[in-house]
């Protein structure tokens, strides 16, 4: 995650140069030394005044020329523009730049005090946007193995020893870090609920005599048996191919649906989806609770709780309801949608799982893959794709229309995640730097520029299994206009990852506790992991796959050696 | 001896080190995400472990060999860890809450070591504290009036704190090795130490797991005043 080739700029040395004509290097330094935090004294960079320098010929193209070097000052050379700053930069002068060999020395000391006094400033310079310390900071980059250390200043016992050989952050990357860190807690917390719900069901039905047909025990004396071991391998796969098909069928139909336009039809088909799962799976899962824990229930009352259930749980997830609420039933049909699915015999479930991933990665990575499919047609056509929401804090995205196929297991439904921290981040940006073009150039390298993704922020983007990275436009008016449409979601995590992350740890709950925690470990390393990822391709990633090779892996690690190692140990009391 | 031992021995084992969390990285996404990866790492080591365990068919007459594999098998897994902290520390540093706090080196080796711990603790205890819903109960044979799930506990509270102060401790020697290595040192031996003295459990020394309980919160008192000692250095 450091190493984000995107936007590597370096900001050591970013008060190099400075096309300011109406002050001197010393005071300029001085300025930004004595108040870090105010931006004050860079805004004058875009109003200049002339009056009192003699008129000099630009250093690149010859023409008259104010500006001149902040480092080298009087005696360095002048420019005309910034442009011709930057190219002469990249061409000649960043080799004799005075700053740059002083910078050098300094480092090549390693004086702390020193770096912190050239460092200081450059927190808030690439607010000034000039494009050639822009470049600086790439030359620099690129020149310097031995970058200075950003820690220097928080903590200098750091620098002493060895230099840090990682990339550098600005501001912005330093605000996206913040931001993909809260997304990533934001993402956890129903995640693990959804994941614990369904330990929880699985522990429950476990308990019950006659609920399961295949319990795990009589699975594993079927699979002992030689004789029908490879027959019934031969039928999980089945199974599962089946299974496979079938959400890949759906999945192409969900996708031409909404490529020619028949919204109504889907969302009708994903309320009756819901409503299934909620009323039968909650009446399954009902009964069974009954069932081990003795309580008598009479019939009347049950079907009118479950319809209660059902009912509120259409209404608020369809068309509105308290925020809570909703969050609630989405989480609740994961895990309900997850237990429905550990009927499945366990072969068949790693089978399955490990198909799916297979069909994610094509899904989504793949030109043709028909998430992809879907995510490009409805940029291309400006529609939202209906989804089910998982807001965090918006309750007007209910407005818009909601899907959902759990059922079908590629799930539709995405986990909206509030951008409270970066919209405000957003803000005191357009407030405190003027020169936003400098800044949207700045995202532009980035690759994700704020036009562009402007367009791509309009799309709630709906995949079975991907996550979608969002940023704001940086420009505060855009930012007011298009509040209603520009969801400030963050990433998305479609339903359905929610619901195998709870198959493979309800599966890893069938067989002991130390492969359940193995599991749940696991799939939050992937997930963690994929959104790292994320933050570096900025692109819709597959989230399963990662997450489901960790928790298949480690499964079977657990299972085989670790259960009986902790058993060994913990029957003697050895703490390791 | 069923819920009330349940709850009894579960919030002896976690209550503490739970508690920590709650108060202390809950409210902050970067230590969870940390806690969660040294979580991850923690598991790696133990998988590694227990492989080891595995294919050598050790039996219970071989658990000193198996714990000296485990416990360097985990302070290897702690190095890493620090290794991969380190690359990532300029990130991590500035995208903290606090940026120019001198201590966040700290909060970072304080998540990890938790992560560490409650993994370490989860795995070993959570089979015998799911055993104690149930109706039996298994005596500790040292100590025949306690209860295997409730030295367990104890034991499980000990080493999570344990675990918490060596990765202090680790980082502080890892970062200056030349200088302090005697806490990279301390960490490898008081880890070896302790989990020797939990052999003492089951042997058949006669309250034995008193001695394992002594020890343990010997070494952590001294853990601790040392990590005092490490965080009253930063300045």
């Amino acid at each position: 995650m450091s190493n984000n080739p995107n936007s590597n700029l370096q900001d050591t040395n970013n008060n190099v140069i400075e096309t300011s004509t109406n002050r001197t290097t010393g005071d300029s330094t001085n300025t930004t030394e004595e108040n870090p935090t105010s931006t004050l004294g860079n805004i004058n960079t875009s109003t200049l005044e002339l009056s009192d320098i003699t008129i000099h010929a630009c250093s690149n193209c010859g023409e008259p020329a104010q500006y001149l070097c902040i480092a080298c000052g009087q005696s360095g050379p002048r420019y005309c523009s910034s442009k011709c700053q930057s190219e002469d930069w990249t061409r000649r002068h960043s080799t004799v730049c005075s700053k740059v060999t002083l910078a050098g020395q300094i480092n090549e000391e390693g004086g702390d005090e020193e770096i912190a006094t050239v460092r200081k400033p450059n927190s808030k310079v690439h607010g000034r946007g000039n494009i050639a310390q822009i470049i600086n900071k790439r030359k620099t980059n690129i020149q310097r193995g031995n970058p200075i250390s950003p820690s220097s200043t928080t903590d200098p016992s750091f620098t002493g020893q060895e230099p840090l050989s990682t990339s550098q952050f600005d501001e912005d990357q330093v605000d996206e870090f913040k931001f993909y860190m809260q997304q990533i807690y934001k993402i956890i917390k129903p995640v693990v609920l959804c994941i614990l719900l369904s330990v929880l069901w699985v522990k429950i039905s476990i308990l019950a005599p006659n609920f399961r047909p295949q319990r795990p025990t009589q699975q594993f004396i079927d699979t002992s048996d030689d004789t029908s071991e490879s027959a019934q391998i031969f039928n999980s796969f089945l199974a599962a191919a089946v299974i496979i098909g079938n959400i890949i069928i759906v999945t192409i139909i969900i996708v031409c649906l909404f490529k020619y336009g028949f919204i109504k039809i889907l969302i009708g088909f994903f309320m009756v989806v819901v409503l299934l799962l909620l009323g039968f799976m909650g009446y399954l899962l009902i009964l069974t609770i009954l069932q081990v824990l003795q309580i008598p229930m009479d019939y009347i009352t049950l079907s009118f709780a479950l319809w209660n259930f059902a009912a509120v749980g259409l209404i608020s997830v369809f068309w509105k309801g308290p925020l809570l609420l909703q969050q609630t039933y989405l989480t609740i049909m994961s895990s309900l949608m997850a237990f429905s699915l550990t009927n499945l015999s366990s072969w068949t479930t790693w089978i399955l799982l490990a198909l799916l991933v297979i069909w994610d990665l094509v899904a989504v990575l793949c030109p043709f893959g028909p998430l992809r499919i879907l995510v490009e047609s409805s940029r291309n056509d400006k529609r939202e794709i209906p989804a089910l929401l998982y807001s965090v804090n918006a309750v007007w995205f209910m407005a818009s229309p909601s899907l959902s196929n759990q059922f079908t297991s590629s799930s539709l439904n995405s986990v909206r995640q509030s951008l409270s921290s970066a919209s405000s981040f957003q803000v005191t940006v357009g407030e405190e730097i003027p020169l936003s073009e400098n800044i949207r150039y700045n995202h532009g390298e980035g690759g994700v520029s704020g036009e562009s993704n402007e367009n791509l922020s309009q799309i709630p983007r709906r995949q079975s299994s991907s996550l979608q990275p969002r940023s704001q436009p940086p420009n505060n008016d855009s930012f007011e206009e298009e509040e209603e449409e520009d969801e400030r979601s963050g990433l998305k995590l479609g339903l359905g990852d929610f619901v195998f992350y709870s198959v493979l740890v309800a599966q890893a709950a069938l067989f002991d506790w130390i492969t359940t925690v193995a599991c749940i470990v696991a799939v939050l390393t992937g997930l963690n992991t994929t959104i790292f990822l994320l933050a570096i391709y900025k692109k819709a990633l597959p989230a399963l796959p990662i997450s489901i090779a960790f928790g298949m892996l480690f499964y079977f690690v657990a299972r085989n050696t670790l259960v009986p190692y902790a058993q060994s140990l913990g029957l003697s009391l050895i703490a390791v | 001896m069923t819920l009330l031992t349940f709850f009894g021995c579960a919030l002896t084992a976690f209550g503490p080190s739970l508690a920590l969390f709650f108060l202390t990285i809950a409210k902050d996404a970067q230590l969870v995400i940390l806690m969660i990866s040294s979580a991850f790492f923690w598991l790696i080591s133990i998988l590694v472990a227990s492989s080891i365990w595995f294919f050598s068919k050790s039996d219970a007459t071989e658990n000193p060999i198996t714990i000296l594999y485990s416990v360097l098998l985990q302070e290897l897994f702690r190095w890493f860890l620090y290794k991969i902290l380190r690359r990532a520390e300029n990130g991590l540093v500035l995208a903290s809450a606090n940026p120019k706090s001198p201590y966040n080196v700290s909060a970072f080796a304080f998540a990890s070591g938790l992560g560490f711990g409650l993994m370490n603790g989860l795995v070993t205890y959570i089979n015998p504290l799911i055993i104690s819903v149930g109706s039996g109960v298994i005596m500790c044979k040292s100590c025949p009036t306690l209860t295997l799930f409730f030295t367990g506990a104890i034991t499980t509270c000990l080493f999570i704190l344990l675990h918490t102060t060596w990765m202090i401790l680790a980082f502080e020697g890892f970062r200056d090795p030349k200088r302090n290595y005697y806490y990279i040192i301390w960490v490898v031996l008081s880890h070896l130490g302790a989990s020797y003295a939990t052999m003492s459990n089951q042997a058949d020394i006669k309250s034995g797991c008193v001695i394992g309980f002594v020890i343990n919160t010997v070494l952590l008192v001294i853990s601790i005043i040392a990590s005092m000692r490490t965080l009253k250095k930063i300045k």
